[in-house]
């Protein structure tokens, strides 16, 4: 059953990083206006960001959607997530006008058009997916459970006294 | 969770040793797996970004082409018709009594072959002094067309908008940022006026260029670009010639 519920939380992360890298991938122009709408980064630290940043969510999406390395991808991804929760946060704090430009689009907005609370309670139900799979990583229909030992080892260790009970089943 | 019951544990104290190294064993090959597949994914993920990066570098640090010596369109009046948010307004060109408006996004494919192959034909009727083209660029193919279009606006303003549009349409698919837009006025007109700049930099015809798509495809209902009225009459491009639409220009 939880291997079902990780599958879903898999897919649904999945889903977010994919289209929100897609939606910015072939727009690097885009991108690198919505980083440096943000005012955290350098010029040149902004529009390696821009161009790089898109791809990289692409890049974890695709792991998702393989279910390759769950665990670490969900805390690579929960990382990133709070990366973009302190942006918008700060922007926020700092007074600023814009727009996370998260799925594409960003950069100034009219002050009365922000929209901070509902990016960053999105944001939090993302992270609550990535949270879901740190502690649950095993998930149905998954590359991580066709690499797995079929014998993990607690299962081995536990298995010692009733195996010996059982006797060898051939 | 086979395997785990065929494993031989019925065995003594030597058996169960025998086991542990297996397992030991099991586990060494298991890590190795592992780490295998790990560096393998880093590989992955580092070519995608990496090569995504390239793509972004690429698309922004295209060269400008600005094809052969520049050409001035004689009498010529460039402005915005309305700069109120009516949503009529055009870059003007001529001021000829009959009327042609031609309707276009920087970023739509097909206006970039109609512009490369009409261009010339509209630049005659231009010179010609009996026509007036209404030039209504809209935005709204990509993020990229808003600042495309409204520089070309602001080179209009600075009165080198005709070859700067030209331009600017030569480059089709590039990524622009303010500074080359600097660049190519400088290629253009000789020199970046600070008109120009802040016009830029402030997007200043924003809201005009977006009145003006919103009333081309709401109030006008234009199908799409690119889209052509002579006289107020629409033309149906499909199929239309150079010597076609010089016929019905008069040329």
């Amino acid at each position: 059953m939880m291997k079902w519920l990780s599958l879903l939380a898999r897919l649904g992360l999945a889903a977010v990083w994919l289209s929100a890298g897609f939606a910015k991938a072939f727009n690097p122009f885009q991108s690198v206006q919505a980083v440096k709408a943000f005012q955290l980064l350098p010029e040149w630290a902004a529009q390696w960001v821009g161009w790089g940043l898109p791809w990289f969510e692409i890049a974890l999406g695709l792991l998702l959607v393989a279910g390759l390395l769950t665990r670490t991808t969900a805390v690579v991804s929960a990382g990133l997530l709070v990366a973009f929760i302190i942006g918008v946060a700060a922007a926020w704090a700092r007074g600023l006008a814009i727009d996370c430009g998260c799925f594409g689009g960003g950069g100034q907005v009219a002050p009365d058009q922000t929209q901070y609370v509902q990016e960053l309670l999105r944001d939090l139900g993302f992270l609550a997916l990535a949270a879901w799979l740190i502690w649950k990583p095993k998930s149905a229909v998954s590359v991580d459970s066709l690499l797995a030992d079929p014998e993990p080892e607690e299962v081995h260790e536990q298995e010692e006294e009733p195996a010996a009970l059982r006797g060898p089943v051939q | 969770m086979n395997k785990k019951k065929n494993q031989p544990r019925s065995g003594g104290p030597s058996n169960n040793a025998r086991a542990r190294m297996r397992a030991e064993e099991l586990a060494a090959q298991r890590r190795k797996k592992r780490l295998t597949v790990i560096i393998a994914v880093i590989v992955v993920v580092v070519l995608i970004v990496g090569a995504g990066a390239l793509y972004g570098y690429w698309q922004t640090n295209k060269s400008v082409e600005v094809s052969g010596k520049p050409t001035i369109v004689g009498e010529h009046k460039q402005q915005l018709a309305k700069q109120d948010s009516s949503g009529d307004g055009a870059l003007i060109w001529g001021n000829g009594d009959k009327v042609i408006d031609l309707y276009a996004d920087f970023n739509c494919p097909h206006c970039v072959e109609f512009e490369k192959e009409f261009g010339p034909t509209f630049q005659q009727a231009v010179e010609s002094g009996k026509w007036k083209l209404r030039m209504h660029y809209l935005s709204f193919i990509s993020p990229q067309s808003m600042p495309m279009t409204n520089s070309a606006a602001c080179a209009a303003a600075d009165g080198f908008g005709w070859n700067y549009q030209k331009a600017l349409f030569a480059n089709p698919g590039k990524s622009w940022d303010d500074k080359q837009f600097f660049t190519l006025a400088e290629q253009v007109s000789g020199s970046t006026p600070d008109s120009f700049r802040s016009c830029v930099q402030r997007l200043s015809y924003r809201g005009v260029i977006e009145a003006n798509t919103k009333y081309a495809f709401e109030t006008q209902k234009i199908p799409g670009t690119p889209f052509l009225k002579i006289d107020g009459k629409e033309i149906p491009l499909q199929g239309i010639s150079v010597k076609s639409l010089k016929e019905k220009l008069g040329l």
